[in-house]
């Protein structure tokens, strides 16, 4: 059952461009990922920051689709390798309620990068982790980075895909990152 | 040539480009049409922002130590800090550390901090290229130009512009497609991310508390930027410091509504550190370059401090009526639009902006500042001091004069009056006075406001009493109107008094006169603090006057009394709302007929021109609001100046609102504005007036 504040945020993330999707159990979850992954026809997908406890459960539905692993990329070229990845599926601390944004939080810009550059990114958050608004998140990151020993993480809050209105005030969408963001809210996590 | 010569030419060019004030104005009517929209939409309380914004930077500006202190944050989380006084320190210290890494090319962002400094230029002049990724900020880096907006840098270009450019710079056909336009460019700038050895961005805002650096993009590029190259350099000016968390959210908030309607950018990034690269600390730098360039020295100019509270929303560009028919590009020097002006002056000096003289003072800007900024105000002191270094151009003269005018026409009616009329005066008037000849001007009447009233009941004060302030069109033009709002007042149970006061003084403010203007407050603050003080509230039907009795004398003459009097002083309509219940209203134009109102300026920040069309719909009429959203483009006086800087720009302005008007069906137009009604009068060939000229009245 969605919490009011997961609702709002699914409101206000889909106006604006966001999709938004819930999943009750792994199996939901699964069958969601693989969703998205076939209808982007997804051959390599980043996966970046994804907690232990629903790391197998995403690395499961991926079976069979290439994936790059950007916590475990190490010293290795890791912006070149996940550039190439045409999906990302990362981990979102928070959601935002009233103003649709999900709060992420990074401690190497790898991850960072993991949704910045593919076409496709699928944000995953907690069901129990939605904040009412944006002054309250930032409270939250502020705390959070206060309170953690270095490296200080980076917190990045986004709001469905990248766009531009610099042409005759056209809104086009992916100019630099992703050309749709996919929430995917996580009751059972 | 002249400055104030070639800023007239520059005026002319703009007008003269095809299409430029079409897309300028349409740019600026969608970013004000989305503001507007989220605010009623969302029940923003804007008053609430506005403080709030006020009060978060009146407290990062009032302790001096906050760029130290956020400066020994970012270092303790191991990033570098480095002062810079001016734009050459900040740009040695950038250049330095591209050599130091070997980098021939820069991955930016949008940063107008950079732009102020011109950063690009100088830096290519060292041999290192700097390429923007913004969209917007690419097309005028591939143009060779400036951005003509701080939010919307490419708004003067079409679809066909950016395709040409594009294809130029590519070395290939780009299809005039956005889609498409979209696609290359992406392909051209991804390898630039992730090839750039040092990225550069700007700052919406320094947390003090952690040392954290925001930014807000749309378009994400200031994420790759900040995350994709090895070292990463912020360029922060002084001002944009604050202290918590709390503090930037608001910063955050408010910029993105007002910019474009939005609760937030797309992206808001904070970074405290510079994170490794997959698992790799070795070589992953953070730079925070903290410039001062001048800003020192406003922050203790009581006359210009308040510029540094801008958050770079661009909403008083969105608003700007004159700068939305020439775009930035004229009504700019680096820095575009209204608050491009002080900081202008302030960062590239006074002679730089000259481009002051577009400002025709409708106040708009400040009504739409999210940090409450009193632009206008600002304008009026940067005016005063070119006027101080290079005089008071003739017309300009004239018009700052025109209350001794008035009072010399008025005394020679109707004599004065016949000479408004025939070609062979009004050329000369145009050729001595700067007086247009194609603008109708308003016909003088010999007899005075206060002696028209002798003889009139001046009501027995059951409700209480009351100062008329007529200014001057209620005194020398129309004193009928100020007859018909004493006999309202009267007839309502007020007794009204119409005492000797000056004019208003706001065209000292328009043509630099600043300390006139405040002579002129000085004066009438100290006579109305006496009637205040004796129970008497201020009411004047010309909502300049009744603006600047509530807003523009706090500043001129501040003290008590200016407070007493603003808090005393009411538009007309607003006054009398409460008790129209106890008259019997009538229209005079027959039941039914349809109105076009329009609310003018200085009334948006005061009633919004709500009151008055209440009072003309409880009176029977059908009101059609008719609204471009922005100024009717007479800007007081200035649409009455001959040539391009005035009439010319002034009509350029109007023409939306008059294409409004001839697209509505009603045969008789309304405004409270005298000068409003001259222009609307002149665009469209409809009789204009004011709400107590369409209602009879009589008490219950
Ligand atoms: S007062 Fe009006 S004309 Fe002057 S800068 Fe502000 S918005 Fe533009
Ligand atoms: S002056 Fe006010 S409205 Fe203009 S850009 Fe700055 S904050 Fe925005």
């Amino acid at each position: 059952m969605a919490s009011q504040y997961a609702e709002a945020f699914a409101r206000a993330f889909e106006s604006r461009s966001g999709t938004v999707s819930f999943a009750a159990t792994r199996e939901e979850t699964s069958a969601a990922l693989r969703g998205v992954a076939r209808e982007r026809r997804a051959s390599l997908v980043a996966v970046a920051g994804i907690p232990a406890a629903v790391r197998e459960t995403v690395i499961g539905a991926l079976d069979g689709i290439e994936v790059i692993d950007v916590d475990r990329l190490g010293g290795a070229l890791p912006k070149e390798a996940i550039a190439k990845a045409d999906l990302s599926v990362t981990w979102a601390a928070h959601g935002v309620a009233r103003e649709g944004v999900l709060m992420e939080a990074t401690w190497d810009d790898a991850a960072k990068l993991a949704s910045c550059l593919p076409l496709t990114n699928v944000v995953l958050v907690s069901g129990e982790r939605f904040l009412p608004d944006f002054a309250s998140a930032m409270r939250e990151a502020g705390k959070m980075v206060a309170e953690s020993p270095a490296p200080k993480p980076t917190i990045s809050f986004i709001g469905g895909s990248s766009r531009t209105a610099d042409i005759e005030g056209r809104l086009l969408y992916g100019v630099h990152g992703p050309h749709s963001v996919v929430a995917l809210v996580l009751e059972w996590a | 040539m002249t400055d104030r010569g070639k800023l007239a030419e520059k005026v002319r060019r703009a007008l003269a480009t095809d299409g430029l004030s079409d897309k300028m104005w349409a740019s600026t009517s969608r970013s004000r049409g989305n503001r507007a929209r989220a605010v009623q939409e969302l029940g923003i309380d804007v008053g609430a922002m506005k403080e709030s914004v006020r009060g978060l930077k009146a407290r990062a500006m009032s302790d001096p130590d906050l760029p130290r202190k956020f400066a020994e944050k970012v270092e303790g989380n191991g990033g570098h800090v480095f002062f810079a006084k001016d734009g050459a320190e900040a740009i040695d210290y950038v250049a330095g550390l591209a050599k130091a890494h070997g980098a021939e090319v820069l991955a930016k962002s949008k940063s107008l901090t950079s732009e102020e400094i011109d950063f690009d230029h100088a830096l290519e002049a060292r041999g290192v290229r700097c390429v923007e990724t913004d969209l917007g900020e690419l097309i005028v880096q591939m143009a060779h130009e400036r951005p003509v907006h701080l939010v919307m840098p490419a708004a003067h270009k079409s679809v066909a512009d950016v395709a040409s450019l594009v294809s130029q710079s590519l070395g290939k056909e780009v299809p005039e497609d956005p889609d498409a336009i979209l696609k290359e460019v992406r392909a051209y700038l991804r390898p630039v991310f992730l090839s750039a050895k040092v990225g550069v961005t700007g700052a919406n805002a320094g947390i003090a508390e952690t040392g954290t650096v925001v930014i807000e993009t749309n378009e994400g590029n200031g994420r790759l930027v900040s995350a994709a190259p090895d070292v990463h350099v912020v360029l922060i000016g002084t001002e944009k410091i604050v202290n918590s968390w709390e503090d930037a959210a608001e910063v955050v908030s408010a910029a993105a509504l007002s910019a474009t309607g939005q609760l937030t950018t797309v992206y808001v990034s904070a970074f405290t550190a510079r994170s490794p690269m997959g698992g790799r600390s070795a070589g992953r730098e953070l730079h925070v370059v903290i410039l001062d360039n001048g800003r020192s020295k406003m922050k203790a100019d009581g006359r210009y401090a308040g510029a540094l509270d801008c958050i770079r929303c661009g909403a008083c560009m969105n608003v700007c009526p004159t700068y939305s028919v020439v775009g930035g590009h004229t009504f700019g020097h680096i820095y575009p639009g209204p608050i491009g002006i002080p900081w202008t002056a302030n960062v590239h000096g006074v002679d730089n902006a000259a481009f002051s003289d577009l400002c025709i003072s409708c106040g708009l800007c400040k009504e739409a500042c999210p940090a409450d900024i009193d632009i206008p105000m600002m304008i009026a002191e940067v005016k005063q001091e070119l006027v101080d270094l290079h005089g008071q151009p003739r017309a300009n003269r004239f018009f700052a004069g025109s209350e001794t005018l008035a009072r010399l026409a008025s005394a020679t009616a109707p004599l004065s009056n016949w000479s408004l009329k025939p070609r062979a005066a009004r050329l000369a008037m145009e050729k001595v006075f700067g007086v247009d000849r194609r603008r109708t001007l308003p016909a003088f009447s010999r007899r005075r406001l206060r002696s028209r009233l002798r003889g009139v009941d001046g009501g027995d004060g059951s409700s209480g009493k009351v100062v008329y302030f007529p200014d001057v069109y209620a005194d020398y033009n129309d004193p009928e109107l100020g007859v018909k709002a004493v006999k309202m007042l009267a007839a309502l149970g007020y007794e009204v008094k119409v005492p000797k006061l000056k004019w208003s003084g706001m065209p000292y403010i328009s043509y630099g006169e600043v300390r006139k203007a405040a002579k002129v407050a000085a004066y009438n603050v100290k006579a109305l603090a006496g009637y205040v003080q004796d129970g008497y509230e201020v009411v004047s039907t010309e909502p300049t006057a009744a603006y600047m009795l509530r807003d523009a004398y706090l500043t001129l003459a501040p003290g008590e009394g200016s407070r007493l009097v603003a808090a005393h002083s009411h538009p007309f309509f607003e006054f009398v709302e409460p008790g129209l219940g106890r008259l019997n209203l009538a229209p005079s134009r027959g039941a039914g007929a349809e109105l076009g109102f329009h609310i003018p300026c200085h009334d948006r920040a005061l009633t919004g021109g709500g009151p008055a069309v209440r009072f003309l719909t409880a009176a029977g009429y059908k009101v059609d609001i008719v609204e471009t959203g922005t100024c009717c483009g007479m800007g007081g006086t200035f649409g009455m100046k001959s040539g391009t800087m005035g009439y010319d720009l002034s009509n350029a302005v109007g023409e939306r609102l008059f294409d409004l008007f001839r697209g509505s069906r009603c045969g008789l137009a309304c405004t409270e504005s005298s000068v409003c009604a001259a222009q609307i009068h002149d665009g469209t060939g409809l009789q204009v007036l004011h709400p107590l000229h369409l209602v009879d009245f009589s008490k219950r």
